[in-house]
């Protein structure tokens, strides 16, 4: 769909200043702010196998290590392993003179023939087998260390609670202002508890010398080397247990669990995406992809000629409404303003006012000279122009949820070109009717009402979708080298329904005038 | 299974630690003996290379990015939490350049959102993984071979020294005599575009080993190498394509290590003698008697014993091979020094990471770690290279004594 529809064609750009395709962002209901997957925050939904499509409660994700209960990965190629079944004949119970058969089970690879039987483990005598599976040799003296080291910390951690100490002065003398991170064998703390001895370590690593570790010997040479048998690095460091040497020691291992990620906007806090809990279904239980709920801009067809700089062109752009409700479009020209942390002071003294030029160069963003609204980075404005209707959230609330933008949201900020615009920012705003699931199947063109459209901006409509036509002009000294980019900042009326949902006491669905920030890549190539 | 039960509240969230290296990235929890994961420290791209290596960013923007891309693949694909609110203990490089840990920093803090992280140096990570206090650590990384001795808990650090001996400097030595040794192939060009890095990588790991004493000296007397001796091997390519090459191939790579008669003193047993002599005189028996060998690249076969025997050759009292080095040769030519090696419980590659779990499942990552108050409050992490970190106060967290 990505490629019928050329999302990477056009760019939506991010609070964050990420630029992504409509079909990878988000849009914050709460919010109502564009929002992409660098600055949500990603969380663990469930855990399930990919192989067996069982889910796994979370506690018990932890306890297998993130492991399938069932299935297995073959240790020389990480394919799945499969359960074949064997028959071996066995004197029977009921008469030991007769044979029975009997049904054994092994481990299998389909790719690279690996067996368990290579690994020297006996057939199971039931499908869910437990096959041994690799286990550090030294497992218990790990033990015996983490205890050590938790008596150790402790007592630290005891001695430090009674402030009585000055330590800082002895601390200060570990040198090279490694103090902090020394392990302290003897903590320093109150005199008594100072003379109390620590139990010595259970376990230490031995030291040996020459006589243990010798070097190889020269029978070790005479034998040729069997490179098949010896196991490569990858194999090793998925067995890390053990990282055994031959081939031979390679045993089968549980299959590793994936997990369903729910999204999270920082700054409400809410669910923009919740997967359902079956692993088996494809299907969301909240799914705020921009893709539903912001109109989408595409180049309805490519230039007709390369459009060199000073050059002009009229193109073609196809709006599709993808909401419940009917929305009316507004061009603008390109007002995006990245947010910085840097003159977060500054952005707020200066709402109203013109940026600063200064600013604008050093971010590599060549706005168009004819700015005549104050441009803010804030895409919800109050517009007094459509009185009618309730303009939300109002401009302090919009400010204050800036802030909160700029201290909890990760920014990334892209580089970008943007080296054209329109020559006349058209008047008329073009009025899109509410999405109509049916509609697609209907060829009927009897039914589209009349919007007493200007036929020079908009030569066809039908349905919630409709094409514009714009001039628009290169700028005189962009880049030849670079693709002609179009940046462009369209209004457009959202109809807020969660916020009936949510408060009882608001009289409806909220109508707030949005602004969204795009990037056309006018050559059918994408943005780079 | 080997989970450590004993901080098995079922709703405690165990710290992640993180040994985030230039070649590979180990990951796993506090509290467990091995990593969940190693995996290359590279992110993917959609260019041509197809992969991109942390080390190699432009600036801490680019970093930063990639730091990113690269946690978050590891936290979704593998470690299977979700970051937020989760403590790490990140073991680090001693040489961690500023705008690596700044930018690692800045990641974990602000992108994560981590609670608290405990930054470990590794070589106290290595050695608290053999519940001792004092290694002599000869770690062998992807680019030096780094020899940093650990007294009593503190690193001596103007005693570290490094030589660019890690797995580069092997892998192009290796390339070289797989080039000059291939049996069934002699055009170099093919040779050359067969043999890519990961090939040679994979020929490293399954086929060198370090020889013994006896077998390098016959390496060096080129009537001695004979294909009974050194028995050739044959390695594939892709299935149907077979190399065979020299078996000196095998033994000949490692040599890099042992130039002993080299006047730069290039080679690790003199390195280790040298790290002994710049070393407070009372802790050279110690420290010579605790070796530790860490890193991927020390874990070919026969590395312990080899190195061994070369110092003790060296430090024998009839030595002459010091003559080189008047002070090494007064120092340690007398048979005094007994060399011995730890035998740690787990392999090289993982004795620093084990280190960061070990300390990530006691109160000590509460203690010692640097919270996001901490961090959102100055900035910047302590760092022992920075002296304004040298003050430590009477909670054992770090102080600021100017600025
Ligand atoms: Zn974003
Ligand atoms: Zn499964
Ligand atoms: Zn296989
Ligand atoms: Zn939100």
């Amino acid at each position: 769909m990505a490629h019928v529809q050329q999302l990477e064609g056009a760019k939506y750009i991010c609070c964050c200043g990420s630029l992504k395709p409509i079909c990878s962002i988000y849009f914050c209901r709460h919010c109502l702010r564009l929002r992409c997957p660098y600055c949500v925050s990603h969380e663990v939904d469930s855990h399930y196998c990919g192989n067996c499509s069982e889910n796994m409660p979370s506690a018990e994700a932890k306890q297998k290590k993130n492991r399938c209960g069932t299935c297995y990965d073959c240790p020389s190629c990480r394919q799945t392993l499969t359960i074949r079944a064997t028959t071996i004949q066995i004197p029977s119970e009921a008469d030991p003179a007769k044979l029975a058969v009997q049904k054994l089970y092994y481990l299998a690879c389909g790719f690279c023939r690996w067996t368990s039987r290579d690994a020297g483990l006996p057939d199971s005598p039931s499908t869910s087998g437990t096959w041994q599976e690799p286990e550090s040799p030294f497992s218990k003296e790990i033990v015996h260390m983490h205890d050590y080291l938790r008596v150790l910390a402790l007592r630290e951690k005891n001695s430090k609670e009674k402030k009585f100490v000055h330590k800082s002065k002895y601390l200060a003398a570990g040198r090279h202002g490694l103090a902090h991170l020394l392990p302290k064998r003897y903590p320093i703390s109150t005199p008594d508890e100072m003379y109390k001895p620590i139990p010595p370590p259970e376990y230490v690593a031995p030291t040996k010398g020459d006589d243990e570790f010798q070097e190889l010997s020269d029978k070790f040479f005479e034998e040729e080397i069997n490179v098949p048998k010896v196991t490569s690095l990858e194999q090793r460091l998925h067995q890390l247990e053990t990282q055994p040497h031959e081939t031979s020691a390679l045993l089968p291992t549980h299959k590793q669990l994936l997990i369903k990620r729910s999204l999270r906007c920082r700054v409400c806090e809410r669910n923009i995406s919740k997967p359902e809990y079956s692993p088996v279904s494809v299907k969301f239980k909240i799914q705020l992809n921009a893709f539903y709920h912001v109109v989408q801009v595409r180049m309805a067809a490519p230039l007709s000629q390369p459009l060199n700089p000073g050059g002009t062109a009229t193109i073609l752009l196809k709006l599709s409404n993808p909401t419940q409700f009917p929305t009316s479009i507004k061009f603008l020209p390109f007002a995006f303003v990245p947010l910085s942390k840097d003159d977060l002071s500054s952005q707020m003294g200066a709402l109203d006012v013109k940026v600063d030029p200064a600013r604008e160069s050093s971010t590599d963003v060549s706005l168009p000279s004819n700015i005549s609204s104050p441009s803010t980075s804030i895409t919800i404005i109050a517009s007094p122009s459509h009185g009618g209707r309730s303009a939300l959230p109002s401009e302090s609330s919009s400010s204050s949820q800036m802030m909160k933008e700029v201290h909890v949201l990760p920014i990334r900020n892209e580089k970008f070109v943007n080296n054209c615009r329109l020559v006349v920012v058209p008047e008329a705003e073009v009025v899109l009717p509410p999405k109509d699931e049916t509609s697609d199947f209907v060829d009927d063109y009897a039914d589209t009402p009349d919007f007493n459209d200007d036929p020079k901006l908009v030569p066809w409509r039908k349905a919630n979708k409709a094409t514009v036509c714009l001039d628009i002009v290169r700028d005189q000294n962009s880049n030849p080298e670079e693709e002609p980019v179009l940046g462009i900042t369209i209004e457009y009326d959202y109809v807020n329904t969660i916020v009936a949902l949510e408060n009882k006491s608001s009289p409806g669905p909220q109508k707030v005038r949005l602004q969204t920030h795009v990037l056309i890549s006018l050559n059918t190539g994408y943005i780079q | 299974m080997p989970i450590y039960e004993g901080i098995g509240i079922i709703n405690e969230k165990y710290p992640v630690v993180l040994e985030i290296g230039r070649y590979l990235t180990k990951a796993g929890f506090a509290g467990e003996s091995s990593p969940r994961c190693v995996i290359p420290s590279k992110i993917k791209t959609k260019d041509a290379a197809g992969s991109r290596r942390l080390s190699d960013f432009k600036d801490s923007a680019d970093l930063y990015q990639m730091l990113v891309e690269f946690l978050h693949h590891l936290y979704c694909k593998y470690l299977l939490v979700t970051p937020k609110d989760r403590k790490v203990v990140v073991v680090e490089s001693l040489f961690a350049t500023t705008i690596w840990r700044q930018t690692l920093a800045k990641v974990l803090y602000l992108h994560y959102e981590v609670l608290t992280v405990l930054w470990i140096p590794s070589p106290i990570a290595s050695v608290s993984s053999t519940n001792q206090d004092t290694a002599l650590i000869v770690d062998f990384g992807s680019e030096e071979v780094q020899i940093i001795p650990v007294f009593k808990g503190v690193t001596i650090l103007c005693g570290v020294v490094c030589h660019e001996l890690g797995a580069d400097t092997f892998d192009k030595e290796l390339k070289s005599i797989l080039m000059d040794n291939c049996l069934n192939n002699s055009n170099k060009e093919e040779l050359d575009r067969c043999l890519t890095p990961a090939k040679v990588e994979d020929i490293r790991v399954r086929c060198c080993v370090v020889t013994s004493s006896s077998r390098a000296a016959q390496i060096q007397r080129p009537e001695d190498i004979t294909l009974t001796k050194f028995k050739p091997f044959l390695y594939e390519l892709d299935g149907q394509n077979f190399l065979q090459f020299h078996g000196i191939a095998r033994e000949k790579p490692s040599e890099v290590w042992f130039k002993n008669d080299d006047r730069d003193g290039i080679s690790i047993p003199l390195m280790i003698l040298q790290v002994l002599s710049i070393c407070p005189v009372d802790t050279r028996k110690p420290l010579a008697a605790n070796i530790l060998i860490t890193g991927g690249t020390g874990m070919l076969p026969g590395l312990r014993g080899r190195l061994l025997k070369e110092l003790k050759t060296l430090t024998a009292n009839s030595a002459d091979t010091l003559m080189n080095d008047p002070v090494l040769q007064e120092r340690f030519a007398n048979g005094n020094y007994e060399f011995k090696m730890y035998d740690p419980p787990v392999k090289p590659n993982c004795m620093a990471w084990l280190g960061g779990t070990l300390y990530g499942a006691t109160e000590a990552l509460g203690l010692r770690g640097i919270n996001k108050e901490f961090f959102l409050k100055h900035g910047l992490i302590p760092d022992w290279c920075d002296l304004q970190f040298d003050m430590v106060n009477a909670n054992g967290s770090p102080v600021i004594s100017r600025g």
